[in-house]
């Protein structure tokens, strides 16, 4: 599993710093296949259907990613 | 620390589309917008209805600009925006609470919850000294009016069915500061107020506020006035867990910053003269560059307010630096700078949330910018200070002897510091005080989950020691 958490500093503003925060926490040592990338700005939070912050999945785009919603796309990869 | 929530979200929305169009000069036109874009018409309202959302937001921008809201209730926004713009303030309190988002929620209650096995003791009821507790339907049930608090039905309940439920800024503030109004409405006591920011952190409506620099900075910056940034140490990773300080300065200078200077390197010379004072002292100091810790020891615990170091904090050591053609902007990560900004001659105070949402305004990646070098660099030991006990750190590097001085710290200042403070003065001689749990990293302004900013401030450190 490819994910792409966006860093730029909108969305590290918005939350974007807490995802990589929760990852670094639980996920990155529990065995499970987890690829993390820290991209900078991916540039969809200018989009108008898009809000910060954004996560890309296996090329799959996220947005509005809470902690909460991070979880759950985690759960169903 | 706890990941962010909606509050934060909202608030962090409201300053960047604030920042933008006031870089863009298209404020005045646009600022009546604002309100709807953050609760649009297809939004699912907080509160009754996005039009109550709205008005939330409009008062939460009145106070951005340190006008006060209800005043400028039936105000026009080109005319609150021109009061604004010619300098007009209400000199509103640097922390309050906003009465239309407060809640009104219940004062400290005991509640009976559903693990009431309605057991034939009922030791609850048995042991109420005023008798407030029946037995409806097998259930407990506490009569509220009655009830005078004293707990001990939850110390009885062999299921631990009774809560306690207290009001989550009360619950925050560690010097009983939040006080109710004969309509429940939460109340500051400025009087015992530290300015340390839980309760704007803690309050789950929202309804702590506090007064901002943000647009007049961005007004100084777009004038093209002279204006020097000075970089707490705290800054590490804040606006970006990739980005460093020479990338920051470069943003900084993109929006406009004509110097970025380190804060460390005054740091240091606080740390310095901190260890030649304890030394002519010979113990019982307490630091004295947390303002927060400052007003704690002044208003709550006045006995030791001798002990207070009389050296002064970095950035009060700044303000005496400040050349007659600069204005000085100090970028931190708490409240209560921007009220001892107004004792150091500095100008302006920005928290991290306030310069990220600047930055975030402006599109700029601070990690895909290029490196300046920053025009006063820090030392590693001012660095240090960012962190809980990297003052002592930075000070016992000073002393000539430090193993003749015993040193403690606080980490946080909670609501039973009042008692153990006395022991703790009794038994050491120099003690770093932090409001702030982790210290200025864990600050109540920090964008950044201080388990990071500890890491990457670590690892800086060591590159530059």
């Amino acid at each position: 599993m490819k994910i792409r958490i966006c860093l730029g500093t909108c969305c590290h503003l918005m939350g974007g710093s807490d995802l990589y925060s929760y990852f670094e926490e639980h996920c990155e040592k529990n065995g499970r296949d987890f690829e993390l990338e820290t991209p900078s700005c991916l540039d969809y939070c200018n989009r108008a259907d898009y809000e910060a912050p954004i996560v890309e999945v296996d090329g799959e785009i996220y947005d509005r990613v809470t902690v909460e919603k991070f979880k759950k796309i985690l759960e169903q990869g | 620390m706890a990941y962010i929530t909606e509050i934060e979200i909202i608030k962090r929305k409201i300053l960047t589309l604030l920042s933008k169009k006031m870089f863009e000069g298209t404020l005045r036109e646009e600022i009546r917008d604002i309100s709807e874009k953050i609760s649009p018409d297809r939004a699912q309202p907080f509160r009754c209805c996005v039009y109550h959302d709205r008005e939330i937001t409009n008062d939460r921008i009145k106070i951005v600009l340190n006008l006060d809201h209800k005043k400028y209730k039936n105000v026009s926004w080109a005319e609150t925006y021109d009061d604004f713009f010619e300098g007009q303030t209400d000199n509103l309190p640097i922390l309050s609470v906003l009465e239309e988002a407060c809640n009104g929620c219940p004062q400290q209650r005991y509640y009976v919850t559903e693990a009431c096995q309605h057991c034939l003791a009922h030791p609850c009821a048995l042991n109420c000294p005023k008798d407030v507790i029946t037995i409806e339907n097998g259930r407990a049930k506490i009569d509220q009016d009655e009830c005078i608090e004293c707990g001990l039905c939850v110390k009885n309940c062999p299921f631990n069915a009774i809560i306690q439920v207290n009001r989550p800024c009360e619950n925050a503030c560690p010097v009983d500061a939040i006080q109710t109004d004969e309509q429940g409405i939460a109340r500051i006591d400025y009087d015992r107020c530290i300015l340390c920011g839980r309760c704007l952190t803690g309050c789950p409506f929202g309804a702590v506020v506090e007064r901002s620099d943000m647009l007049k900075v961005i007004r100084e910056l777009t004038e093209g006035k002279k204006l020097t940034a000075l970089l707490a140490p705290s800054i590490v990773a804040q606006f970006s867990v990739k980005a460093t300080v020479p990338e920051l300065t470069t943003a900084l200078k993109q929006i406009g910053f004509d110097k970025v200077y380190e804060l460390a390197s005054y740091a240091a010379i606080t740390a310095e003269q901190e260890a030649r004072e304890l030394e002519g002292k010979k113990g019982k100091l307490l630091s004295s560059c947390c303002p927060s810790w400052v007003y704690y020891i002044e208003k709550i615990l006045p006995d030791f307010r001798e002990n207070i170091s009389l050296t002064p904090s970095p950035m009060k050591v700044a303000g005496a630096d400040k050349k007659s053609d600069e204005l000085l902007v100090f970028i931190g990560p708490c409240i209560s700078k921007k009220q001892e900004a107004e004792e150091s001659n500095i100008d302006y105070v920005l928290t991290y949330e306030e310069l990220a949402s600047m930055l975030a305004a402006r599109d700029i990646d601070v990690s895909l910018c290029e490196e300046t070098v920053p025009d006063m660099a820090g030392d590693y030991r001012g660095w240090l200070f960012a962190k809980s006990g990297g003052l002592t750190e930075a000070v016992q590097n000073f002393l000539a002897a430090p193993e003749e001085f015993d040193v403690d710290k606080v980490d946080g200042i909670d609501s039973g510091l009042e008692r153990r403070l006395g022991k703790l003065v009794n038994d050491v001689d120099f003690i770093e005080g932090m409001a702030c749990e982790n210290g200025c990293i864990g600050g109540p302004c920090t964008v950044t989950n201080p388990r990071i900013t500890k890491k990457k401030l670590a690892d800086f450190i060591e590159k530059i020691r």
